[in-house]
């Protein structure tokens, strides 16, 4: 630490510019990562805020809810079995509105009892002939009595109250009543998915009955979602990027900055400085660089978010912040490996100049 | 009286691609309690070798090295790098501070790396410093100070463990005559003092005053 803190102190200028460059990188994967997970939510807050691990979907629908169909045999198997499920529909639509632009929403409708029901913010449960949507439809200019067209069904809905977390595939789900639902369908209640309550075993139990459907995992219903993969995939990709370069930049920095000190650690040894005293100051500086950039690009991040725009999907969770601390201050002890070898190498002849 | 350090039949020899050279063929000498011998010799009579295996950076090919009558030819880097803490105080041709330490703390890294109390190192490092005319640099960092005062930090460095042995390289070879000559004094007397043992290599034949005994290297051996 002696020694560490003292360098650190002395040179101030240089090692504030490796901190900078520190910081600067903490705070694009913080505010990438951050904005990945917003994304996925706003892609698909209704699945995750289900609370449910475990789908029941037809085996050609290659895991994409809105082409999913439970057949009847299926259905009843579930219903007549001793694991709670709820059943519900959902399809992408449109609203139709005069001389205002038309709205993509995600059509759903589940039993207003069920565990998986929609939380409600304003207004009320719809009957028949009444719609609940997600709150962002509000920048739409939609209000609670206002009457709204599907586009699919030519039904009329009047708007009963607003949602939270209830989006599908980027877009706002209108939540419909079971009877209208089944009035579109002539009829029939059509289930698209089966969500099942419980862990593992119990969906293990559900998947040995079923013969046209299988049961996939919350994590495999959220890859179905089309473009969901792709945008995660991407931004999971610079975020990788980002710690790669984190490390190589930490890397090439100490590297630089250690081979200019050669002849310090050479003359430390020769003074009877063990190589350990050399390695544990390397990685403290290392570590009170990292921890300090991080710290303040935690701050910084933190701080941004606040006055981001409502819009902007931004969502940084605690655990998610450890997790990238934790892989940033990982990253920069394996950038400092190369420098660590190149000191436990050095020669205490050399450094002073002796012998040969 | 028992020599402080003895080099008996030390042989050293490095191999060069597919040629073996022979350094220090056989030298063997005593050095005494309060004794401050001088090395010279011309350019490559293999003093700086003999200055680094009696200072236990290197181990000799063959050949015996006692410090304290104690035999550390075959010693392992570890046991090498704790003789070279507590036992060993290195002066070199520049002074080789570090350049973000005060000149107290210089000598502070010392007692730290040596795990040694604070408060004792604390009093004896300014005491030091006060002998050796820095009392009133303490708190400032090498580049502030003169070749001279950079050279006498470093003799209280290698003072600071209160070592049994002070090996220095040339010392004086970044000072001009004046200064060099100051030094050295100092340096003789502190070991004259303190009953400590010192060997100095250098090529400035108006040092060898200061010394007890000279002893001359030439093509690896004592003429």
């Amino acid at each position: 630490m002696f020694l560490a803190l003292k360098e650190l102190r002395y040179e101030k200028t240089r090692y504030a510019l490796v901190a900078g460059i520190m910081f600067l990188i903490s705070f694009l994967v913080l505010f990438v990562s951050g904005l990945a997970q917003g994304l996925a939510f706003n892609n698909a807050s209704s699945l995750e805020t289900m609370n449910v691990d475990h789908f029941v979907l037809d085996e050609e629908a290659e895991h994409q809810l809105t082409r999913s169909l439970v057949s009847d045999e299926d259905q009843q198997v579930i219903e007549d079995g001793e694991v709670d499920a709820t059943p519900f529909g959902l399809h992408m639509t449109m609203l139709i509105r005069e001389e205002a632009s038309n709205v993509d929403v995600a059509m759903m409708s589940v039993d207003f009892n069920s565990p998986i029901a929609p939380t409600i913010i304003e207004g009320q449960t719809p009957s028949e002939g009444q719609t609940l949507i997600h709150e962002s439809i509000q920048e739409e200019g939609i209000e609670i009595g206002d009457v709204v067209t599907d586009n699919a069904s030519d039904m009329e809905f009047e708007v009963s109250g607003f949602t939270e977390d209830q989006t599908f595939s980027h877009a706002p789900i209108m939540h419909v009543h079971e009877e209208d639902w089944r009035e579109m369908r002539d009829g029939e209640f059509i289930v698209s998915t089966i969500a099942i309550h419980g862990g593992e075993e119990e969906a293990a139990q559900v998947g040995e009955q079923l013969t046209d459907s299988e049961v996939i995992t919350l994590d495999e219903a959220l890859a179905g979602i089309p473009g969901y993969s792709a945008e995660q995939g991407s931004l999971t990709m610079m975020i990788v990027f980002l710690y790669i370069i984190a490390a190589f930049v930490l890397a090439a920095f100490f590297y630089v900055i250690t081979i200019q000190k050669l002849n310090q650690f050479g003359i430390m040894k020769a003074i009877g400085s063990p190589v350990s005293v050399l390695a544990k100051s390397l990685l403290v500086q290392v570590m009170i660089l990292s921890a300090v950039s991080l710290t303040l690009a935690i701050v910084v991040t933190l701080g941004a978010s606040q006055i981001m725009p409502e819009g902007l999907p931004f969502q940084l969770t605690g655990t998610m912040v450890a997790i990238s601390a934790g892989l940033f201050l990982l990253t920069a002890i394996v950038g400092s490996l190369l420098s660590l070898y190149k000191v436990a190498k050095v020669d205490a002849l050399e450094a002073i100049g002796g012998a040969k | 009286m028992n020599a402080k350090l003895s080099l008996q039949h030390v042989q050293k020899t490095f191999t060069d691609g597919d040629r073996t050279l022979t350094v220090l063929k056989d030298v063997s000498f005593d050095i005494f309690p309060g004794e401050f011998v001088a090395i010279v010799g011309p350019s490559g009579s293999g003093k700086s070798t003999m200055l680094s295996i009696a200072g236990a950076l290197l181990s000799p090919s063959s050949g015996k090295l006692l410090l304290d009558g104690k035999n550390i030819a075959d010693a392992s880097e570890k046991e090498r790098q704790l003789i070279r803490l507590h036992q060993i105080g290195f002066i070199f041709q520049s002074s080789h501070l570090l350049p973000y330490l005060t000149v107290k703390d210089q000598l502070m890294l010392m007692t730290r790396l040596s795990k040694e109390s604070k408060k004792d190192a604390e009093q004896r490092a300014e005491r030091l410093l006060t002998e050796l005319g820095l009392r009133h640099r303490l708190h400032q960092y090498p580049e502030r100070l003169s070749g001279g005062e950079r050279q006498r930090v470093a003799i209280a460095r290698a003072w600071m463990n209160e070592p049994d042995l002070i090996l220095a390289d040339e010392p004086t070879a970044s000072l001009d005559t004046e200064r060099g000559q100051h030094v050295i004094e100092q340096l003789a007397q502190q070991v004259k003092q303190q009953k400590r043992a010192a060997i100095m290599v250098t090529h400035d034949e108006r040092m060898l005053a200061y010394c007890d005994r000279v002893i001359t290297l030439e093509d690896g051996a004592v003429s």
